[in-house]
């Protein structure tokens, strides 16, 4: 079965490549640009990896970590979900790093190098950037 | 119905202020041009009126709450106006003049004090018989100056239950006490006296305090006794007479007791019952005066956040110093005792402050308001185009490696090259409004072509030339690049300002230029504009000197502070030959 994936992020040409990117790589790829639509499907799907953006319409990417922990434990939330943002303020990246997650900040200096940490399996912890 | 749900912002009025003839020239300008509040011709009018001595200015209100705080007259200098920005701020947050309301109240108490006050005496001469009246005449007469004088002077609760028992009526009574609770407020204050003893205070939980109060209101006798209310916040033995008062803003218990189980008399009752109203109205005013001193009390506790030191003194004694009022400011500044100013508040009260030089506070102040407000915005900017910026170079991207046409493969290419090229301005022009006081290594050539960005749409229809003559390892200093910046910044704007207001169609031209002379790194600005009059030559440094209409006369004044603190020297010559002034900038790394 193929790597699943659900990316959350509101920029459209952003959501759109990175979904082309990972395609390519063999991963199937949801997307969603609203928060509380993306904890409907984080809470009735199962996906191996969940990419989110911080700072959406609706909600914040924290809240949707937030919500996530009815399904998910800590330790599951760190391997799961990776955050990548353009507010990379050291507040954020305390803030993640409470929850374990890999942060990634917009833009991307590498995308390969970024979609690399996207799919691959276990603790991304060692990518943190 | 529009405005459902959202409350209406509170609209300040502005103070109307007069100006006396002697408040002029520069002054007058810089009161002017004070949104704060409207200036008026009428002195009769005014809220406040401002007279200037030796180049003190003094501030004397005409309102009402200003006379009763003793703070008629807070006094400041024309060369300390962020103090007085910031003292009026301290005074609109604090919103310190009383509620429209509040004023009605006061004024109300005070003539129902009055009758109240004379039916109080009047109840003493009732029921008395006919031979004696004559004598409780006098006596209610002497009672009711006595009140009067006695109470008018309270200026706290503290001081009001001592009073109370020394009222003619109340003196067969050995103990009483009062209850005050703020509305709001998590706890009651408790106040009790007995005869001959020191006041007691003590906190006493809202809770306890509404059972007691409903209890005391529900019950239509005043007179009580322990079996009716046995509480632990209360301390008498036998019956006393109790009653509450309700007013605006606070809760009063009242009680008075004998210490005894005597039952109280008819007349004793009835003066209670007389006295209450005007112990109601005398609690209502003190409220109100308690609640401009705390509103003072505040005040003086924002000015300790003032980052120079305050203090106010009566006589020679300091009765306030602010946190910035140590030794260490002192001594690290090199400042004498001697050199604060002093400000004559009347009532031998004066206001010292230590501002050091105040013309560099001023620029100090308004250049850091300039950058932060610069650096907030930039901020902003970078991440809200970022994000739309990178969807469009990686989009590109992707696709130029996916089209097989030539022409679109390279349209594409370009497209992700330049989002990268734009995300890269943002980057630098952000790390340039950097907020810190710290030194790094700063590329001149960056720093000229950076800041010849930045002015490009102020300098349309300018010619502009650039001319670096540094070698390659001269052009990398230690410096402040924000500062450097913000210098280069403010001269190419005067230049093409002077140039532009010189009405010179078409030919104008700002030449900026990079050398060495020895050891100095020189930045030069030149432009070919209308030059400085000879009689405005010493003064184009001066803070709020300008010649511009909208100018704030801050610019100039700015670059030499930031030049002082960078180490380096701003100077400016005609050029020869005329027309325009160069200016410039000698650093030295």
């Amino acid at each position: 079965m193929s790597f699943s994936v659900l990316l959350i992020e509101d920029e459209p040409l952003i959501q759109r490549s990175l979904k082309k990117l990972m395609e390519k790589r063999g991963c199937a790829v949801e997307v969603e640009s609203l928060g509380r639509s993306a904890i409907q499907k984080i809470l009735n799907g199962n996906f191996d990896r969940i990419i989110c953006d911080l700072m959406l319409q609706d909600i914040t990417g924290f809240d949707i970590i937030e919500e996530s922990k009815k399904k998910y434990s800590l330790e599951e939330i760190g391997q799961i979900f990776i955050i990548i943002t353009a507010y990379s303020s050291e507040q954020v990246l305390e803030k993640a790093s409470q929850y374990g997650c890999c942060v990634l900040s917009k833009p991307f200096n590498d995308i390969q190098q970024a979609i690399e940490i996207f799919i691959s399996k276990g603790s991304q912890n060692e990518f943190t950037s | 119905m529009e405005n459902q749900g959202h409350p209406r912002p509170q609209k300040l009025k502005k103070a109307l202020v007069y100006l006396a003839k002697d408040v002029d020239g520069l002054a007058r300008e810089l009161f002017k041009n004070f949104s704060l509040f409207n200036i008026t011709d009428d002195a009769d009018s005014c809220d406040f009126s401002i007279n200037c001595d030796a180049q003190v200015f003094h501030i004397s209100s005409a309102l009402p709450q200003f006379k009763a705080l003793d703070l008629s007259l807070p006094i400041c200098t024309k060369t300390i106006r962020p103090f007085l920005s910031f003292l009026q701020t301290q005074l609109q947050a604090q919103s310190f003049s009383l509620e429209k309301s509040d004023i009605a109240t006061a004024r109300k108490s005070k003539r129902q004090y009055h009758s109240n006050l004379s039916k109080l005496v009047s109840s003493m001469t009732k029921q008395t018989k006919p031979g004696t009246v004559i004598s409780k005449a006098v006596q209610a007469l002497e009672e009711e100056n006595w009140i009067i004088e006695a109470f008018d002077e309270s200026n706290s609760l503290d001081s009001i239950l001592d009073k109370v028992l020394n009222v003619y009526g109340f003196q067969s009574y050995e103990v009483c006490q009062l209850i005050h609770h703020e509305k709001g407020k998590p706890e009651a204050d408790s106040y009790f006296l007995s005869r001959n003893d020191d006041l007691i205070k003590n906190p006493i939980p809202t809770s306890s305090f509404n059972q007691l109060f409903q209890l005391i209101k529900k019950s239509k006798n005043k007179n009580f006794n322990q079996s009716q209310l046995l509480q632990e916040q209360l301390d008498f033995t036998g019956s006393f007479l109790a009653k509450e008062i309700e007013l605006k803003e606070h809760n009063v218990l009242f009680f008075i007791s004998r210490n005894a189980f005597l039952p109280n008399t008819s007349d004793e009752l009835s003066y209670f019952t007389n006295f209450i109203p005007v112990l109601k109205n005398i609690l209502e005013i003190l409220l109100i005066k308690t609640k401009l001193t705390d509103r003072e009390k505040n005040l003086i506790l924002s000015l300790n956040f003032y980052p120079r030191p305050i203090g106010l003194r009566v006589g020679e004694n300091f009765i306030f110093k602010n946190k910035a009022f140590n030794q260490d400011f002192f001594e690290s500044k090199g400042i004498q005792n001697e050199d604060g100013r002093v400000f004559n508040l009347g009532y031998d009260r004066y206001l010292c402050i230590w501002d050091g030089n105040s013309e560099e506070t001023i620029t100090d102040i308004n250049h850091h308001q300039r950058i932060s407000l610069l650096g907030e915005l930039l901020n902003t900017l970078k991440h809200e185009l970022s994000n739309p910026l990178f969807g469009l170079k990686i989009t590109a991207e992707l696709f130029a490696q996916e089209v097989s046409e030539q022409e679109f493969k390279e349209t594409l290419e370009e497209i992700a090259l330049n989002s990268g090229r734009c995300q890269e301005i943002l980057n630098n022009l952000s790390n340039l409004y950097l907020d810190t006081d710290s030194l790094v290594e700063t590329n001149l050539d960056f720093v000229i072509k950076e800041t010849l960005t930045l002015t490009k749409s102020e300098t349309r229809g300018i010619e502009r030339d650039y001319i670096n003559k540094l070698q390659p390892d001269d052009l990398i200093i230690k410096t402040h690049p924000t500062w450097l910046t913000q210098i280069v910044f403010n001269l190419l704007i005067n230049s093409s300002q002077a140039i532009k207001n010189h009405n010179r169609s078409g030919d104008g031209k700002i030449t900026v230029e990079l050398k060495r002379e020895g050891q100095q790194l020189i930045i030069l600005v030149k432009d070919n504009g209308p030059g400085i009059p000879l009689d405005q030559r010493a003064a184009i440094f001066r803070p709020y000197f300008t010649t511009k209409t909208k100018g704030t006369g801050l610019g100039l004044a700015i670059c030499k502070r930031l030049a002082d603190k960078l180490g380096a020297t701003l100077n400016f010559h005609h050029n020869d030959p005329f027309p325009g002034v160069t200016f410039s900038l000698s650093l030295t790394p």
